[in-house]
């Protein structure tokens, strides 16, 4: 698709205030990328360079021993194992919480939009408090419940948690789609003789791809960056990678190893990042979905 | 035995009444239209017989059994959509065999019915596209298909042509109807448009605000309305309508339009039609029924002066638009017969007149 260029106007006001927008756009953008520079410039410095000069400095030699540090060796507590098993943690957590809860929401949504039943709407009012509720108010019954599963302080319990909590939003993500879809097609194919989940699998999902795609960026996320949940409801070993990040760098004694810290800030941050850089085309178009014809 | 039976069929929302007391019965391979303004209740009525929603009295029966209870799966229907309803992430072949597939019908027998149907349909180079890839009149036809393809005992169609364009809707009108002439199946067909019901039906049933207003065949509708409402509604110019009232005296039976500050005009009342001396009525004459120049000088003709203001010419004839009897008025004469506005005299047989009862807007006779 090419995009045709809109009409600019070209007198001096004109120019001026477009001067202005791209002055603002700049600034903000130098104080979104300056810390994320500053972080990753530290990270590849040696402690001594790191010492000797300043923030923005380009590195005299790149070193990624910091990275290998922070991934395999650093000390966290009494365990010098860097963040390698809490970094397996996070997707042992993150990826069977996203795998649940977003086939959980396009059920959902499914059902409260293209099927609805009697008292459909009450439902999903119910579910939507889910996404208004702030989490720290009901921590001591999760607390309560996860004890009495028996999934207290493990991996299970948080990936429990965390399906439990995504299901709102993916629900509103697929519903806010499904809406969109006609209800004639819904019509039409039980006509033509199929059940709920033959719709559902032969019609709505071919056309929710872009919705899956929203909500796993979402959940994958949001979940990787959870930190109250996580440090709530584990321990050392069985915590993911933003607890541990939080106890290397936090909580340690001695001398500060900032090129390190970076390093594991980066570690920390690199897979969210990834899927937003490789599937954020789809997060903008899923977003946009339904919104304009074709 | 009829293909389709409706009895009394209600259908409310809460308060709002949208289907009262619908009673219809319509026999195997006939083709019912179910006409009438938007919101009167006819999609509603066609989505209840084929059980997307169900009514909150009234018993439906297909081929004698009594579908009330059963999904729409198991009707043994079929149904096209307004908005086609295509599976967009199918194919054409895949869209016409999906009723098959749901029902289990092997592959190889799915295979030579899709063929089949599309043939019928002139469809077949299409089979691999998927649906935006069509126009909205192959969409149609693949929609066509998707019905055809299973042989089921009652076709419905919901407004299936109103989003064409003009042109194309006509041929698609046609086709609909040689298509069914060829194969014959019940079937019922939503419309708003009256010419597509005019054309299409072997009976058409006319509703408003949710009541039955007539059935019967085209012919019928056109010639006997049931009252002023489907008078009205079909029929294009719209028919002439005059208030007046009925003067019974001695042997005289005549009508006599009231218009406040407009010479009344007379008209003799056809013998046999019971009206009372004072009753008020209402007269109905179709646009085609008014002649230019002046009419045969015997009683059942009636001539008038009349002062023409308006010519919409349409090609084949021209609509010409007069004051008469204090209405404003339209007659269908032949294109050449009038070209300037001005004075001129119409008449009509008294004998092709109709006469509502004002109050009960009921036929008279």
């Amino acid at each position: 698709m090419t995009i045709d260029r809109i009409v600019l106007g070209s007198t001096i006001g004109h120019r001026f205030s477009r001067l202005l927008v791209y002055l603002t756009l700049i600034l903000a953008a130098v104080v979104y990328i300056g810390p994320l520079l500053v972080v990753l410039l530290t990270s590849v410095k040696s402690l001594d360079e790191v010492r000797a000069g300043t923030l923005l400095q380009l590195p005299h030699a790149v070193t990624f021993a910091p990275w290998k540090a922070a991934l395999l060796s650093q000390c966290i507590g009494v365990s010098c194992t860097g963040l390698s098993h809490q970094f397996v943690n996070s997707f042992a957590m993150v990826i069977p919480a996203v795998l649940l809860s977003t086939p959980l929401g396009a059920v959902n949504g499914y059902a409260l939009t293209l099927w609805t039943f009697k008292g459909s709407d009450w439902v999903y009012a119910f579910l939507l408090f889910g996404v208004f509720m702030p989490l720290q108010i009901v921590l001591i019954p999760l607390a309560h419940v996860l004890g009495l599963l028996g999934l207290a302080n493990t991996l299970p319990g948080l990936v429990l948690l965390h399906v439990i909590y995504g299901i709102p939003f993916t629900t509103l993500f697929f519903r806010n789609f499904f809406v969109t879809v006609p209800r004639d097609l819904v019509s039409a194919a039980r006509v033509d003789g199929a059940s709920f989940w033959q719709v559902f699998f032969r019609i709505v999902l071919p056309v929710a791809i872009p919705s899956f795609v929203v909500s796993t960026i979402w959940q994958f996320t949001n979940i990787w960056n959870d930190f109250l949940l996580a440090s709530t409801f584990t321990d050392g070993q069985s915590a993911p990678v933003t607890v541990a990040l939080y106890d290397m760098v936090g909580a340690a004694t001695g001398v500060k190893t900032y090129n390190v810290d970076m390093a594991a800030v980066m570690l920390t941050a690199l897979p969210t990042l990834l899927v937003y850089i490789f599937a954020g085309r789809y997060f903008i178009r899923g977003l946009m979905a339904g919104s304009m014809k074709g | 035995m009829s293909a389709l039976k409706l009895q009394n069929i209600s259908k409310s929302y809460g308060d709002v009444s949208v289907l009262s007391q619908v009673s219809i019965s319509i026999d195997s391979g006939e083709f019912l239209v179910l006409l009438g303004p938007s919101g009167c209740g006819k999609s509603t009525l066609l989505h209840a017989i084929a059980g997307l929603h169900s009514p909150t009295s009234g018993d439906i029966l297909i081929g004698g059994a009594r579908m009330n209870d059963v999904p729409c799966q198991h009707r043994d229907i079929a149904m096209v959509f307004q908005s086609y309803a295509l599976y967009p992430s199918m194919t054409v072949e895949q869209n016409i065999a999906f009723p098959l597939e749901m029902r289990k019908v092997p592959a190889s027998q799915r295979k030579q019915a899709v063929a089949d149907a599309a043939r019928l349909l002139r469809i077949e180079h299409l089979l691999k596209r998927k649906p935006s890839q069509l126009s909205g009149g192959q969409r149609q036809r693949v929609a066509i298909g998707r019905a055809l393809v299973r042989n089921p005992q009652l076709f419905l169609f919901d407004e299936p042509l109103s989003n064409l364009d003009a042109l194309l809707r006509v041929e698609m009108r046609t086709e609909l109807k040689k298509l069914h002439q060829r194969i014959g199946r019940t079937t019922v067909y939503v419309t708003h448009d009256q010419v597509e019901a005019m054309t299409l039906a072997t009976r058409i049933a006319i509703l408003n605000k949710g009541m039955l207003q007539q059935i019967g065949t085209p012919a019928e509708v056109y010639n006997k309305p049931a009252n002023l409402f489907v008078a009205g509604f079909i029929g294009s110019p719209t028919i002439n309508l005059l208030k007046g009232v009925g003067e019974i005296a001695g042997g005289s039976r005549v009508f006599r339009t009231i218009a406040a500050g407009h010479r009344s005009m007379k008209l003799p009342i056809p013998l046999g039609l019971d009206v009372k001396d004072g009753q008020a009525l209402t007269l109905g004459l179709r646009p085609e029924v008014i002649c230019l120049g002046a009419g045969g000088s015997g009683p059942g003709d009636v001539t008038a002066e009349v002062d023409v203001t308006l010519i919409e010419p349409t090609g084949p004839d021209s609509i010409i638009v007069f004051e008469l009897g204090g209405r404003e008025c339209m007659a269908r004469v032949a294109a050449g017969d009038m070209i300037k506005c001005g004075p001129n005299t119409i008449s009509f047989p008294a004998h092709k007149s109709m006469f509502f009862d004002s109050e009960t807007e009921k036929l008279i006779g």
